[in-house]
């Protein structure tokens, strides 16, 4: 008996697996189940699951709303999306495996500065220009706050405290060369003051201003959205064109004088060479799930802006934003 | 001690002075007057040089006793010291092949090899059965019952 | 009142559904931690989509059995195997291991389900009654302090040096230098990546402890002959540990989960160095003493911090809305999914809400219980499988885990590597657990080191500034020199002298 119990553990493994191999193929094999759809277009896409790369964790923004977004858009696109955290040095191990793949528009990748604050660091070799736009989903606003019991109730008192007591203000970011921590030095430097930037791991800036580690910390403002309203924060400004809805009272940096955007984007992008008409079809995807009414609540209750914009405009946009990038980080001297 | 640790101690210290080497090439960027990337390692780089030239005193000072004893190392001999290179190399060539291929194709053939020619499984039955029922039954738990993306290949 | 909101979170929770999803959380949740290769965050990130459909509670409940079946379950394979299901877990091979080459598996798993589900409870009593206040003085942890306790951690691998602790320096330096490979925490400059861009991201720990646990078992099963296999094929005995035993190591059960409590709730501390830790006041206060002298505590100390992690880790999580380690990240982006901002207003505004969460938790930790031991009988019939069945089993396994862990087929290869450093240095006497510890406390030793004197603007004191730090660090020259002086002072192997 005890011999036989192997062998029937197998074959009783086997044979399902055999099925289940045979469905899989035929699912495969048989692109045309949705006919009518496929001879509306030019091309037949997709006939598998479209894999999106996520640069960073599971359970940060950026994954929750791509996330979101594939759930919404699966439905449309008639494949399931399948959403694979792949992270590291800043985005360039995503970047790097998205770049390697074929462009048939089966591998996407969920982008943001990333691409363009890894590249000028020198993490990657390849630069924006190794991709395309399919489409730009949300952008968030940077925020500068400092604990609800601290001194200064504007930036411009904060920075007339730095500048009367030179590298006395600490300055929390979430890493050397990441997005927030571009603002915090823009900012410093459009005050002309001498602050100390420490880098800290994601969230953790959070925690060291609670634990008056630092005065000020700069974080996406949904990051430090729930603190703000518990009332232990106090933020001074935001960054983007407005003023952001769970905090109409911020100013945003334009209205302290600061001339810039310092808002982050999250997109999505195919390697360069992906056909126009898969493109078009990805685009369309997405335009659906991020103008979707459960996209909008989904977006309030995280703290993002929603903000479409289709795969030509987006190309601009990042080419735009990568020179603005390069030259930021020209200044603080960490373009390589 | 065992003979051997002199010989280890040896090699670490070579190792340390290599890595040494590649820390003095490492950028020396400073921030607010604090420790920079280089730091850590030479700390670690002194660290390694140090226990290991402790090692390698304790060894000599020590080995004298035992050093009659050829086979101290690890008691393993030669003829399974080739089997485990063996079998290292086969496990190397199934994450090439896998990487090459993919998980589906990789492993049965492997499992096949290695039960047979590695463990010695004599019955081709059992051999065939086992590395399919295990390729198989890893693919439907990881794949199909998780949902956990396997390994798929770069060829196709 | 905190009564009222208890039976109003009884209401939220025993609802089918929910029962339900807790039972499938805990079950995927040990099956993820038991496997060699699949962790539990892994689990909790499959689940995550799922959680989308879902209320907010029954989302949370599902997540948060996944959370804790999974750091339970990584004792499974850790005892019968001899590979950590979970970086956690690796304190917990060291005595589990060989407790099961003697046959006693069974008592070994049973302890550690104990121990697990009575600090699991223990750290759900501590949140509910204390939360706010541990995590006032949670928050005052920044990177000095952090950067004491890891130092204070690291003192333990005097414990786990298996009697020759120059051998287990130079693992543990070892360890530390591969860590050092990759983009340097604080300044993100590349380090030691030899011109290829993979080893940007650096070593991935889990891919390193897959290899370095299973690479060498794995050789030397495979070569092995019939007569000379590694894995006991006696009969296992199904004993459970007895009450007597139970009622001996309960004080260390309750010490280990405080302590796993307390370093759960301080932010970016990382959690394994509690299992660690609760290992070394097993081997400390009862002697446990890895290959030479196995023992019950050993088993029942780390097990009981590592799920004492579970339950501080929700502390800073529900109370400042602040992740303590990658788990709770996920966990953090469900509850916001759902339109609840944890932090301070959670508990005036989501009153039920929380005391559901708490009523779950405990609802976890029964069914946990249950479904383990339950499997024990189960797990234990993994030992009288052939090894021609087993170890080949345990070989895929590690390739798809490694891969799994990050999408990232360069982390197989890393897996492979470490595998070979594993079977290179126990072949010359190193311990490894050393470097398994090295590669867990390494990042968070550098990164606490350097940006504490970034705040400081490279002044030194601010290590003694704080009290907090200055208790770890004489802490840390109390066991060294405790320990010197009970080895004699001698570097002879074996010298050193099991403490009664």
């Amino acid at each position: 008996m005890k011999r036989w119990l192997p062998l029937l553990l197998i074959i009783s493994l086997l044979v399902p697996a055999l099925l289940v191999g045979c469905t899989s193929g035929d699912q495969e094999a048989a692109p045309g189940t949705n006919g009518e759809e496929a001879d509306e277009k030019k091309i037949d896409f997709p006939t598998k699951p479209v894999e999106i790369t996520v640069l960073f964790g599971a359970g940060g923004g950026q994954d929750l709303i791509v996330r979101k977004l594939a759930e919404i858009g699966e439905e449309k696109l008639g494949q399931p999306f399948v959403v694979v955290n792949r992270t590291g040095a800043g985005g360039a191990v995503g970047y790097t495996y998205v770049k390697d793949q074929k462009p048939d528009g089966y591998n996407i990748v969920a982008s943001s500065n990333s691409i363009s604050t890894a590249y000028h660091k020198g993490n990657m070799d390849f630069d924006y220009r190794t991709f395309r736009g399919i489409a730009m989903v949300v952008k968030e606003p940077v925020s500068i706050a400092v604990k609800a019991d601290a001194p200064w109730k504007t930036l411009d008192e904060l920075f007339a405290y730095a500048k009367e007591h030179p590298g006395e203000i600490k300055i929390g970011n979430s890493g050397v060369g990441s997005f927030t921590h571009l603002t915090g030095v823009a900012v410093s430097k459009f005050y002309g003051a001498d602050v100390v930037h420490v880098p800290f791991g994601k969230g953790l800036a959070v925690s060291a201003l609670l634990g008056e580690k630092i005065d000020a910390s700069v974080q996406l403002a949904a990051e430090v959205m729930n603190q703000v309203e518990a009332g232990t924060v106090r933020l001074l400004a935001v960054t983007g064109d407005k003023r952001i809805e769970a905090a109409p009272d911020v100013p945003t940096l334009k209205e302290y004088g600061y001339d810039g955007n310092l808002t982050l984007y999250r997109s999505f992008h195919a390697p360069k060479d992906t056909p126009d008409e898969v493109i078009a079809i990805l685009e369309e995807v997405f335009k659906y799930a991020v103008e979707s009414e459960e996209f909008a609540e989904f977006a309030k209750e995280l703290g993002v802006q929603v903000s479409f914009m289709g795969a030509e405009e987006l190309d601009e946009f990042v080419a735009k934003d990568d020179a603005d990038t390069a030259r930021l980080m020209e200044l603080i001297g960490l373009k390589k | 001690m065992k003979r051997s640790d002199r010989w280890v101690a040896v090699l670490l210290l070579a190792f340390s002075v290599w890595w040494g080497y590649h820390t003095a090439n490492l950028p020396s960027a400073t921030m607010a007057n604090a420790p920079g990337p280089r730091f850590f390692p030479w700390v670690l780089v002194g660290a390694l040089a140090l226990l290991s030239l402790l090692l390698l005193i304790t060894s000599l000072k020590t080995g004298a006793d035992e050093s009659r004893r050829p086979e101290a190392n690890g008691g393993i001999g030669r003829q399974k010291l080739k089997k485990h290179v063996a079998v290292f190399f086969i496990i190397f060539i199934y994450i090439v092949l896998v990487e090459n291929i993919g998980f589906r194709l990789a492993t049965f053939p492997i499992l096949l090899i290695i039960l047979r020619l590695v463990m010695g499984q004599k019955s081709w039955v059992v051999g065939i059965g086992t590395a399919a029922g295990i390729t198989m039954g890893i693919y439907l738990v990881f794949r199909v019952l998780l949902g956990v993306p396997l390994p798929s290949g770069n060829l196709w | 009142m905190v009564l009222d909101y208890l039976l109003a979170g009884m209401n939220l929770v025993t609802d089918v559904q929910v029962l339900a999803l807790i039972v499938l959380g805990v079950t995927v949740g040990i099956m993820f931690g038991s496997m060699p290769g699949l962790t539990y965050s892994m689990g909790i990130i499959l689940m995550l989509p799922l959680t989308f459909q879902l209320e907010s509670l029954p989302a949370v409940a599902l997540l948060l059995g996944v959370y804790i079946g999974g750091m339970t379950g990584g004792s499974v394979s850790a005892i019968l195997l001899g590979i950590p299901g979970t970086p956690s877990a690796a304190a917990t091979v060291l005595d589990g291991f060989q407790l099961t080459k003697r046959g006693d598996a069974a008592k070994a798993l049973g302890t550690a389900v104990f121990s697990s589900i009575l600090a699991g409870l223990l750290s759900l009593v501590v949140l509910v009654l204390v939360a706010p206040q541990i995590a006032r003085i949670a928050i005052k942890f920044g990177p000095a302090e952090i950067f004491a306790l890891v130092v204070f951690g690291f003192s333990t691998i005097c414990g786990v040096s298996a009697g020759n602790l120059l051998k287990g320096l130079i693992s543990g330096v070892i360890g530390l230098l591969v860590m050092t490979i990759g983009l340097d925490p604080v300044m993100g400059v590349p380090r030691y990546t030899f011109g290829m861009s993979r080893l940007m991201s650096g070593v991935d720990l889990l891919a390193a402890m897959i290899g370095m646990f299973a690479i060498p078992q794995i050789i030397a099963n495979f070569t092995a002959s019939d007569k000379e296999v590694y894995v006991v094929d006696q009969k296992v005995s199904a004993s459970f540990p007895s009450w007597s035993e139970i009622r001996r190591m309960l004080p260390l059960m309750i010490r280990c989960a405080l302590i796993g409590i307390g370093i759960g709730s301080i932010p970016g501390s990382g959690g394994p160095i509690a299992a660690f830790l609760g290992y070394d006041q097993a081997k400390r206060k009862q002697g446990a003493g890895g290959a030479d002298k196995p023992s019950l505590e050993g088993v029942a100390g780390p097990e009981a911090a590592n799920n004492g992690v579970t339950g501080g880790a929700l502390i800073p999580l529900l109370t400042l809305g602040i992740p303590g380690d990658p788990a709770t990240a996920i966990l953090l982006g469900a509850l916001v999914i759902h339109g609840l901002r944890p932090g301070p207003l959670l508990f005036k505004e989501y009153g039920d809400f929380v005391y559901g969460v708490f009523v779950a938790i405990f609802l976890i930790n029964l069914a946990t219980l249950l479904i383990q031991f339950f499997g024990i009988r189960l797990f234990v019939k993994i030992l009288g499988v052939q090894r021609y069945y087993l170890y080949p089993t345990i070989l895929v396994l590690c390739v798809v885990g490694a891969f799994a862990v990050n999408n990232n087929f360069f982390d197989v290869y890393v897996m492979f590597f470490a595998g070979v450093m594993g079977y290179l240095l126990q072949k010359y006497g190193f311990p490894t657990t050393p470097v398994i510890l090295a590669l867990v406390l390494g990042p968070t030793i550098e990164d606490g080191f350097r940006r504490a004197l970034i705040l400081s603007s490279g002044d030194l004191l601010v290590f003694v500034e704080s009290p907090v730090s200055i208790i770890f660090l004489s802490l840390t020259v109390l066991v060294l020199a405790k320990f010197y002086l009970s080895s004699g002072g001698s570097r002879q192997p074996g010298a050193r002298q099991p403490k009664a």
